[in-house]
């Protein structure tokens, strides 16, 4: 009788010990991948908007095609909430050494949402991706 | 007068004691390695996503500006049929670019090959870091438009 009553008392401590790490495991598991994901996500937004913006012939023009270009791919807002694209478009002026116009440098700065992973992660993360394009030297009239 | 308890319940109980100190210090230390386990799991197809990312990147732009170093004569005086790309200049400057690429993603890489067919630039680089080596390939070709 007593030892039924310990064993039962076990396997309650059991399980109030080990239901929480369970959860907290699978918590963790979605949060990291969700982690992986949206830092996945913004660098291809990035890669695209750098390339989006070697294609353009100005730094103004090229500023707006990676905006477009980020603003389109990053839509979920858990991924990648208010995306800040900062681009440096290499000065025309100076040609780079060979038939370039150098490189052009996009960086996606954006928040990582916490939404429903609060337990393993108390707060929105930052997460910022640099990619680069270079700019060609002939490029197709009345091309994009 | 009190009953001494007998010995060898007290022995059982100790037992019980010891086993569930032992199965709780088990758990602790599953969930920790698992815990662990998932953190390293995921930091490392991390680092395999961003590095392959990259390899392609570079690749492509590497190709990419191997193929503008056309002969400035053929594009002037042939046509679309007659584009003639410096292949000295294409695989330098793939080069040089797919360097400084490497540079600016702060990765270790290599080209490992630079191939120029007719108007086609293709760029194979690779970049190891402890997560295990990445290939990437990029190809480009030159096309003149009217």
């Amino acid at each position: 009788m007593s030892s039924a009553r310990d064993r039962g008392a076990a396997e309650a401590l059991g399980l109030v010990l080990i239901a929480p790490a369970v959860i907290g495991l699978a918590i963790l598991v979605v949060a990291l991948g969700r982690g992986v994901d949206a830092q996945a996500q913004v660098r291809s937004a990035a890669e695209a908007s750098a390339q989006a913006a070697a294609l353009e012939r100005d730094a103004g023009s090229a500023n707006v095609a990676a905006n477009n270009v980020a603003r389109a791919m990053l839509v979920d807002s858990d991924t990648c909430s208010n995306p800040a694209v900062a681009v440096i478009y290499p000065h025309v002026g100076s040609v780079a050494p060979g038939l370039s116009y150098g490189l052009v440098e996009v960086t996606i700065r954006c928040e990582v949402s916490n939404r429903g992973i609060e337990a393993v992660q108390p707060g929105p993360r930052q997460e910022a991706v640099t990619a680069f394009a270079s700019v060609d030297l002939f490029r197709q009239t009345g091309a994009p | 007068m009190t009953a001494c308890p007998d010995p060898s319940s007290v022995e059982v109980r100790r037992g019980r004691g010891d086993r569930g100190t032992a199965l709780v210090t088990a758990l602790v230390l599953l969930f920790a390695f698992t815990a662990g386990g998932v953190i390293w799991l995921a930091r490392d197809v991390n680092e395999r996503v961003s590095n392959r990312s990259a390899a392609q990147s570079i690749a492509f732009q590497a190709a990419r500006s191997g193929a503008q170093q056309v002969e400035v004569a053929s594009l002037r005086d042939g046509g679309p049929t007659e584009l003639v790309i410096d292949e000295p200049l294409a695989r330098e400057q793939a080069l040089r670019i797919a360097t400084r690429l490497f540079d600016e993603y702060d990765v270790d890489g290599t080209v490992l090959n630079i191939s120029v067919v007719d108007v086609t630039v293709t760029v194979e680089v690779q970049i190891s870091d402890q997560a295990g080596d990445v290939v990437g390939v990029g190809s480009a070709q030159a096309e003149a438009g009217r």
